[in-house]
């Protein structure tokens, strides 16, 4: 530790703003706390201070979505020998996993860190953490099989678009990794979805990307039986979706551990309960609503609560997407409205509409945009009950 | 009885003094002591005296441009050796030398009854000659109260906002304290429709013998025992927000005036040379220096110079050079550690002493007195909305909205938000992880509203 803060103290002038390399000060800052976290004298009141500070809010994020991306790891690599019968094994699974996952994982930073070490040095303001969840997030919602040069732009969109240019961390109105796989999805339809994208070729690996036929659970209907029972028969039982055990986006199918990572930001009160108990509660009850009304029980209008709450990205969306307090609203009642309409339109996107079998995204971005709005009404009602003072 | 419940209390454990009686230490005579004009918010002083300048205790050091009649009287007699001016040629400290034997101003001393059958008028004037108006605060900007105004309310605690102050149970222990108590809760009913006095949960047992001029028990955490957010608990109607309130131990002293007919000039200061201890009650005279308070408690001030000295509390206090004196409204000294080694990587430290009131760190499960020091933790961010803030406002705000509302330069929002209500408990700034000086932005918005508002 000692020879990495020579090294850096030796290097401080350069950076510093009479430096050679001032304009990159941006850069050594944050390459500085990355390993010594400063503690700066105070000199107005109050006179002591929380430990608690960004870098350590985000990197609970990532301690509760480390479990979903090894999951994920392992999961691709499970998927992709299933389907071809090849080399079965704990070990080959990781490691087939890790050789597909990783580069996506490692082109997502790489290129976001890109954009937000570029914007912080013209614009001059610090790098922010939040980056380190968004580059993390959004490789976990992709299929495995996505192009490299589709994870570089998506990340490109979701950084400049869904977050610099509104003013950086902290004035983003809608989520960034979702921006970005909302951009990906809307641009290069045929590499999100269908049921061409989910598995991986082993064989692809050192040639061109290759995908195996498999549909994902959402997309499963017939003309007649029961959603339940059709979900059984492709081989998605209860446990297999809880699990996530099928094939699916990186991070999406492993409810499991998507709901624990949310009980653990939930305990340390990083993520805000409401908006996770909200979605939950919003998805169940209009879940429930379509299973009464529904007249075609082979669909997933009537799968009821648990097979929508167990099923595709919405454990994913939820405990990691909605609860990103930026874009979220900012008042109690505005968090339980929030997570409620997005549990809600879930459903709806995922049942009513016949173009997106998946509708979490969707309805994290639509509710995004209406979070302000939320904000104004909720912050209008709870003024309305305080004894004026002006 | 009631009982307030606090909403959103501080949790981190501050040192408790459990003692039935702590020890209180006499200080000899300060060699100078100070009154400061600039520490009377919103005051524009006139000075009446000038260097080198003989004066009497009871002598008036300066009035208030708004109002003459409002003027600040000189505690002892003595010389002004100095006047030191700050930011802006704000007046910072009158700095008198006291003549060794010197003595108060004689005022003739009123009987229970006559206090009583006290008019308004009279009241007021009274209050103004003797040069106790000026201690009494009006919300919601705590400024001196306007004389035409007539209050709803009024808000006493024995406990001071500050949790640091020195305890009610050995300010109540002085003697008299029941007849001044008395005196100056009939002078309050004059001044207020209605008078509250509340006292912590925690020294109820020590009160006993002024238990039923109690109104209201409180929480003991921090900042229950701020007026401004006891009339938030007890508030029912706007009127009753431009409430009187006084410090504890300015209303005793006040009662006392009344009574016996002159000012006491010492006032019970606590003094904490370590923050991790409850701290030494130390009777001295009022305006002493932070120095001289502190060498009644420490062997070495020299050694405590390498620290933070904070006046009147950690939360919304003021940093104290060594030399200075206290202000009038202070009450502690709270020397904390200035300084915090940079900490490889920090941010994933499993933390089992670090204070924090999230729940990321081990220290939560255990419930010891950490060792605090005043320093950021953590570097400037912009706001991301966690709503930290809004979960430890004792008046229920929502400070990052406030906030905002305050940098944007929407007044009229921050306002609406409630911003009057702010009783600058820094509880705000103290959890924010982005490390926002949320309580002094709004405190600076509050100043400039009444500059361009409230003065005319």
């Amino acid at each position: 530790m000692k020879f990495i803060k020579d090294m850096l103290d030796k290097a401080a002038p350069e950076f510093a703003p009479e430096g050679r390399f001032s304009r990159f000060n941006a850069l050594y800052t944050a390459t500085r706390t990355f390993f010594l976290l400063p503690s700066e004298s105070l000199t107005r009141a109050p006179f002591f201070r929380d430990h608690l500070e960004l870098k350590r809010f985000m990197s609970f994020v990532i301690l509760a979505l480390i479990p979903v991306t090894l999951f994920g790891i392992y999961n691709t690599g499970l998927q992709a020998g299933l389907a071809q019968d090849t080399g079965q094994g704990f070990i080959s699974n990781w490691v087939t996993g890790a050789r597909i996952v990783l580069p996506i994982i490692l082109v997502s930073y790489a290129v976001g860190f890109f954009w937000e070490i570029l914007f912080a040095t013209i614009r001059r303001h610090e790098i922010t953490e939040g980056f380190l969840v968004t580059g993390l997030l959004f490789p976990l919602t992709l299929p495995a099989t996505i192009p490299l040069w589709q994870v570089a732009l998506g990340i490109s969109f979701g950084i400049v678009i869904g977050k610099e240019v509104f003013g950086g961390t902290g004035r983003n109105l809608l989520n960034p990794a979702l921006t970005a796989r909302a951009f990906v999805f809307f641009s290069y339809p045929g590499s999100m979805s269908g049921n061409l994208v989910w598995i991986p070729s082993i064989k692809g690996l050192d040639t061109a990307v290759d995908a195996i036929t498999s549909a994902t659970p959402l997309a499963v209907s017939s003309d007649q039986g029961h959603i339940t029972q059709l979900l059984a028969d492709a081989g998605f039982t209860l446990s297999n979706l809880f699990i996530g055990t099928y094939p699916g986006s990186i991070g999406g199918t492993t409810a499991l551990l998507c709901y624990a990572g949310g009980l653990f930001l939930i305990i340390t009160r990083i993520a805000n309960y409401r908006i996770i108990l909200g979605g939950i509660l919003g998805l169940s009850l209009t879940a429930i609503l379509f299973q009464f009304w529904s007249d075609a029980p082979s669909t997933w209008m009537s799968a009821g609560p648990i097979l929508h709450l167990i099923s595709g990205g919405f454990a994913l969306g939820i405990c990691f997407m909605a609860t990103e307090p930026v874009s979220a609203p900012g008042t109690d009642m505005g968090r339980w409205i929030y997570g409620l309409s997005i549990g809600s339109l879930t459903v709806v996107l995922r049942v009513v509409n016949p173009a997106y079998v998946e509708g979490v995204m969707l309805a994290i971005l639509f509710m995004n945009i209406f979070a302000p709005l939320i904000d104004h009404l909720t912050l209008k009602y709870s003024i309305s009950k305080r004894v004026p003072n002006a | 009885m009631k009982h307030l419940k606090l909403k959103n209390p501080f949790n981190i454990p501050l040192p408790v003094d459990t003692h039935r009686a702590p020890e209180v230490r006499h200080a000899t005579a300060p060699p100078t002591i100070a009154v400061s004009p600039s520490h009377f918010r919103y005051v524009k002083p006139r000075l009446l005296v000038k260097m080198l300048d003989r004066i009497k205790a009871g002598t008036p050091l300066f009035y208030d441009k708004r109002d003459p009649s409002v003027r600040l009287l000189s505690p002892v007699s003595g010389i002004v050796q100095n006047i030191t001016f700050g930011h802006r040629r704000c007046i910072d400290e009158i700095v008198i030398e006291p003549s060794p034997n010197g003595s108060g101003p004689y005022y003739e001393p009123l009987s229970m009854d006559q206090i009583t059958r006290l008019s308004r008028e009279d009241t007021i004037e009274l209050l103004k000659t003797r040069g106790i108006w000026p201690f009494i605060h009006q919300f919601p900007y705590k400024d001196i109260p306007k004389t035409e105004l007539n209050a709803k309310l009024a808000i006493i605690c024995l406990q001071s906002t500050d949790p640091f102050a020195p305890l009610p149970r050995v300010m109540i222990r002085q003697t008299g304290t029941r007849d001044y108590l008395t005196a100056a809760l009939a002078i309050m009913s004059i001044l207020a429709n209605e008078v509250i006095v509340a006292a912590p949960v925690s020294e109820m047992p020590y009160v006993n013998h002024i238990r039923e001029l109690i109104t209201h028990s409180i929480h003991d955490r921090y900042p229950a025992s701020d007026p401004k957010v006891i009339l938030y608990q007890v508030r029912k109607h706007p009127g009753q927000n431009t409430a009187l309130s006084m410090d504890i131990q300015d209303f005793l002293d006040m009662g006392a005036c009344l009574l016996t007919g002159s000012m006491p000039t010492t006032r019970l200061y606590r003094i904490c040379s370590d923050v991790t201890a409850p701290g030494i009650h130390v009777l001295a005279q009022k305006g002493s220096p932070a120095s001289f308070l502190l060498s009644s408690v420490c062997s070495d001030v020299s050694k405590l110079e390498q620290k933070n000295i904070v006046a009147s509390g950690l939360f919304s206090g003021r940093l104290a050079q060594i030399h200075s004196h206290m202000r009038h409204f202070e009450s502690s000294l709270v020397c904390i550690d200035r300084e915090y080694p940079e900490e490889p990587f920090g941010f994933v430290a499993p933390g089992f002493e670090k204070a924090s009131e999230s729940n990321t760190f081990l220290s939560r499960v255990t419930s010891r007195i950490y060792n605090l020091d005043s320093t950021v933790h953590g570097e400037h961010r912009p706001c991301i909305n966690c709503g930290y803030c809004q979960k430890k406002c004792p008046v229920e705000l929502f400070p990052q909205f406030i906030m905002k509302a305050c940098l944007a330069g929407e007044e009229e929002e921050a306002i609406e938000l409630g911003m009057l209500d702010c009783t600058l408990c820094g509880l705000c700034s103290f959890v924010c992880p982005s490390k926002i000086e949320l309580s002094d932005i709004i405190e600076q918005a509050m100043n400039q509203y009444y500059k361009e508002r409230v003065t005319i």
